[in-house]
């Protein structure tokens, strides 16, 4: 024979080729299921996108199907990998499989709660609340979390003992067959070991363009318009691998500093223009933000009729007296609360950012040079929030942003008091009104000349909603004919919106009663994700709709010297600095001119879609409709927003100077 | 007795029938065949022919083994096209696959199977299945030069790094004579270097499975062109179609093999390799059947051919002596 070894005095060593085969189809098999179930997850839904079905088979279907595109793989090169890297590191065959198991189960449980609560897969943002798990346990279904949790501990009992007798050697034959199914070379573990965590970090450790372009060898294709989307077509490991490294805004064209200095200039001008008219300051008055969680009105849903009083009637009728209302357009349906929170103190629609910068709290802010926010325009500043503080990144990004205390249930130092948590029932989140209480008796202790700004995020009417929230519970639902338990789930929001109503007529009052002058900015941050009979993609705009309102008192109406003729029957959430400050009629930097500017001049940034707006009587416009006028005015906006979040930072100081 | 020698001919002769498959499937309509059968077809070629090369053969040896057994019937195949294109103009029950003569000499000094890239710019031909001639011929020679390397580790880094060059070049032109196929073909050859140490494939169930499993995988993710050295997943995809070789190895030695009808036949065509991809060259080249069963007659017009140019080979000799 003329083998090619023959001669060598080197030989490579043998591997322990056939237990490494085994161990491979193993964990081939489990990427595989891994994906496959994954997606089920994401198919097994209500809410009817793209093949997402109820049926339990058909689903499993659309998974399958799903295996035979090219972009399917990625997932299960991902899963293997993270399967090699567990046996690489413990080097024990049942052990590997069941924490593989157990994280599995982790993760899709994860993953198919989010997405029934809000068409969206686990994000790599989302991340930063698995501090949270105290929180956020109590969104997840019980019966599933039991399920879960048992099957896990099942899993790691039966591995545990399987891995005792495979020690002592008490399986009979099959000693020796599972004997091979270890590492028998500390070479080759390590490169396994160095091998699988550099596949693993990839995504990790290289920009966003490069990310895109590795996931792509892999046949992904983005969907910027919707992560859901995204997960359904790519698999939702792919989706998240996708959003770990992401841009924050794409550098506009002509971005230098010669381009920054002349709009610096060009602000200054604007600012004192609007400067001369505003005569009021901010020193002894109070703003406050009030963000309703999940709160919609259910008069405005097509279609939707219901038994009982209207449940809005009391915010429908301060709009009519509030200084300027009309519709919020938000850009989250059934969650995404930070991010329209910060839009509302930032004042930079999400719309304007990079599609994969989907929540600034986490991606943007921690790492941006400087974060002006209204709130800075003001001595103190206070966030109160009746749950705990570790979603969303809130607790670092609001240091960044200058609040001074963020009053949560899990805050050692800024503690939100016992007794404003009382909810509707037992096991209830804190009610409006508790937190409306709250809110009053901060205001009412602010009695200094030093301006106050305060943040009130409520809780009540956050899902889930169930029978039994709210005893006496008079409302039901007649129109259109849904499942039995989404019934449940409306007829039991619908009386927590009546509840929070209730509520805000008593704040109203009170405020009113004040002598303080203060300025109320409410708004409801996105719908619930229960309305199943409205598509959320087809009906975008309705389903993106919240009521909003900047209400003064008499106190703050006098202070501002000036009749305020605002008009915004539809506002983006980031068009809020700019309208409170119009309001109050507070002298601006030149940060804020152009913000006035863009809420005056520029129809609202739809957030829930890229390159369109509204106007003002509604109807959707596309970025080319815009008049010359208009499209300099938003090349300026977004200069100022590339420069003070992701760009060279050639705006100085003074540009974004409070003037107090 | 059944030799690992005959084995591997027979083995030849069923990957030409695959191959022949692969040329006449319309590619799009049965994209998921088509896509299976290219990640195993030439590299199974590739594989067989690293079973047969004879290291301890000088280089020079090997070089004119080449030209004799490659090079030579590439020129010949070449010289009988350009007469069947010369005479495709008087005749119209064959195709004219080539505008003229000077296009032919053209393509064929290039000797690239399909129109691509070239460092002379785009062509618009390619030569056919012939390619693999001059592609075995470069492999054998290169693969020869790196079985010189004393250690085993500097000779696997050899190959990975040539496997590396060829994926490399072929994203910025294709080189002549087919040398990219030439450089990616190298990991399979040494993997049929190994069996011949060996003697046997290391096959169990396992690795059977890992084999289908890696072989589906691959070929929804894309086809394994190793004519113009493209694969969707370089690293990944050369590692799932030794994978593919091992798996189509392993049945055709325990199923196809033991039928022995079919043994006989692809030994045969086995040994007459080189004859079927000229004639095959030929054939898909020149010859176009308007019929629903046009892909099963163009494959049965190689073999027939095959068998008769034999035949009269054999005649000659008879009448010689």
């Amino acid at each position: 024979m003329n083998g090619i070894n023959k001669k060598r005095k080197t030989p490579i060593r043998p591997l322990n080729y056939i237990g490494m085969m085994r161990v491979t189809l193993t964990g081939l098999l489990l990427a595989i299921g891994t994906t496959v179930m994954l997606q089920v997850a994401m198919f097994f839904q209500d809410w009817g996108r793209y093949n997402q079905t109820t049926d339990f088979t058909k689903a499993l279907g659309e998974s399958i199907k799903f295996m035979l595109a090219p972009r399917a793989w990625f997932s299960v090169f991902i899963c293997f990998v993270f399967f090699v890297l567990i046996y690489a590191i413990l080097n024990r065959f049942f052990m590997t499989i069941a924490i593989y198991l157990i994280t599995v189960i982790v993760v899709f449980v994860a993953e198919y709660m989010k997405v029934k609560a809000r068409n969206e897969p686990i994000m790599f943002s989302d991340m930063s609340e698995a501090t949270a798990v105290g929180g956020l346990t109590g969104m997840i279904d019980r019966q599933l979390l039991i399920g879960a949790v048992s099957l896990g501990l099942i899993i790691l009992i039966i591995a545990v003992l399987l891995e005792y007798l495979v020690h002592k050697q008490k399986l009979g034959r099959l000693n020796n067959f599972f004997s091979q199914l270890k590492f028998k070379n500390k070479w080759f573990r390590l490169v396994m070991l160095v091998v699988t965590m550099g596949s693993l970090s990839i995504s990790f450790v290289v920009n966003a363009d490069h990310n895109q372009a590795w996931l792509q060898k892999f046949g992904y294709q983005r969907v910027v318009y919707s992560s859901g989307d995204d997960s359904l077509w790519n698999g939702p490991i792919a989706t998240f691998m996708a959003n770990i490294s992401t841009v924050i805004m794409r550098e506009p064209h002509d971005y230098s500093a010669k381009e920054m200095q002349r709009i610096e200039k060009k602000y200054g001008n604007t600012a004192q223009q609007i400067n001369e008219t505003r005569q009021s300051k901010a020193a002894g008055q109070t703003v406050a933000y009030i963000l309703s969680e999940s709160l919609a009105n259910p008069n405005d849903i097509k279609g939707f009729q219901y038994k009982g009083d209207n449940v809005s009637k009391n915010l429908e009728a301060v709009k009519q007296q509030a200084t300027v209302s009309g519709k919020m357009l938000s850009s989250g349906y059934g969650g995404g609360t930070a991010n329209i929170e910060y839009m509302t103190l930032a004042g930079f629609p999400l719309a304007t950012y990079a599609p994969e910068m989907t929540v600034p709290y986490v991606q943007l802010v921690p790492f941006a040079h400087t974060v002006p926010n209204i709130a800075q325009v003001f001595d103190k500043k206070e966030v109160l929030h009746p749950f705990v503080g570790s979603l969303y990144n809130r607790k670092e990004a609001y240091k960044k942003m200058g609040i001074n205390h963020f009053y949560t249930t899990d805050n050692k130092d800024d503690t939100y008091p016992k007794k404003y948590l009382g909810g509707a029932s037992e096991n209830a989140y804190p009610t409006d009104d508790n937190a409306f209480k709250y809110l009053e008796n901060k205001i009412l202790k602010s009695t200094d000349k030093k301006s106050q700004f305060i943040q009130l995020m409520t809780m009540q009417n956050h899902m889930p909603y169930y029978q039994g929230e709210y005893p006496n519970n008079q409302y039901q639902m007649t129109k259109p004919v849904v499942s039995g338990n989404t019934k449940t789930q409306i007829e039991s929001y619908l009386a927590g919106v009546h509840q929070s109503d209730l509520a805000l007529e008593k704040l109203i009052k009170h405020v009113d009663n004040s002598k303080r002058p203060i300025t109320l900015v409410f708004y409801g941050d996105h719908w619930p994700g229960i309305f199943t009979f409205v598509d959320p993609q087809i009906q975008a705009k309705e389903a993106h709709e919240t009521d909003y309102f900047i209400y003064q008192n008499d106190a703050a109406k006098k202070r501002e010297q000036l009749q305020s003729n605002l008009k915004r029957p539809y506002a983006s959430p980031s068009d809020f600095p700019a309208l409170t400050l119009d309001a109050m009629n507070v002298k601006v930097s030149p940060f804020y001119a152009l913000q006035t500017q863009v809420s005056e001049q520029l129809p609202a940034f739809a957030n829930y879609t890229r390159g369109k707006f509204v106007d003002e009587q509604g109807h959707t416009i596309q970025t080319k409709q815009l008049t010359s006028k208009q499209k300099r005015l938003l090349a300026d906006f977004k200069l100022v927003q590339y420069d003070l979040s992701d760009g060279q930072h050639y705006l100085s100081n003074k540009f974004t100077k409070t003037m107090k | 007795m059944d030799t690992l020698k005959g084995r591997m001919k027979s083995l030849v002769g069923l990957v030409f029938i695959l191959l022949m498959i692969e040329q006449v499937i319309n590619a799009q309509q049965h994209i998921h065949i088509y896509q299976l059968l290219t990640i195993v077809t030439v590299p199974t070629i590739f594989f067989v022919v690293g079973y047969f090369i004879d290291s301890t053969r000088s280089f020079s040896h090997l070089l004119l083994n080449g030209i004799k057994k490659m090079v030579i019937p590439y020129v010949i195949t070449s010289i009988v096209i350009m007469a069947l294109n010369i005479l495709a103009s008087q005749l119209s029950w064959i195709k004219q696959p080539f505008s003229d003569v000077k296009t032919i000499i053209k393509t064929f000094a290039y000797g690239i199977g399909w129109p691509t890239d070239t460092l002379f710019g785009q062509s618009s031909f390619g030569v056919g299945l012939v390619w693999l001639l001059l592609a075995i011929f470069f492999a054998t020679l290169i693969f020869n030069l790196v079985t010189k390397l004393e250690k085993s580790w500097l000779m696997v880094i050899a190959i990975i790094m040539l496997t590396a060059a060829g994926y490399w070049f072929r994203t910025i032109v294709q080189l002549p004579w087919s040398l990219e196929a030439a450089l990616i073909a190298q990991p399979f050859m040494y993997f049929g270097s190994l069996i011949k140490d060996q003697q046997k494939m290391p096959m169990t169930l396992a690795t059977f499975f890992v084999g289908i499993i890696l072989w589906s995988i691959s070929s929804i993710s894309g086809a394994f062109d190793f004519t113009v050295a493209y694969n969707p997943h370089p690293i990944l995809g050369t590692i799932a179609s030794l994978f593919a070789v091992s798996v189509i190895y392993v049945f055709h030695d325990r199923v196809i093999y033991q039928i022995k009808p079919l043994q006989i036949i692809l030994k045969y065509l086995g040994d007459h390799f080189i004859l079927g991809l000229s004639v095959a060259t030929l054939v898909l080249l020149f010859i176009q059947i308007n019929s629903v069963m046009a892909n099963v007659y163009t494959i049965l017009i190689v073999l027939i051919s095959i068998a008769v140019i034999v035949m009269l080979q054999k005649l000659i000799l008879l009448i010689k002596k």
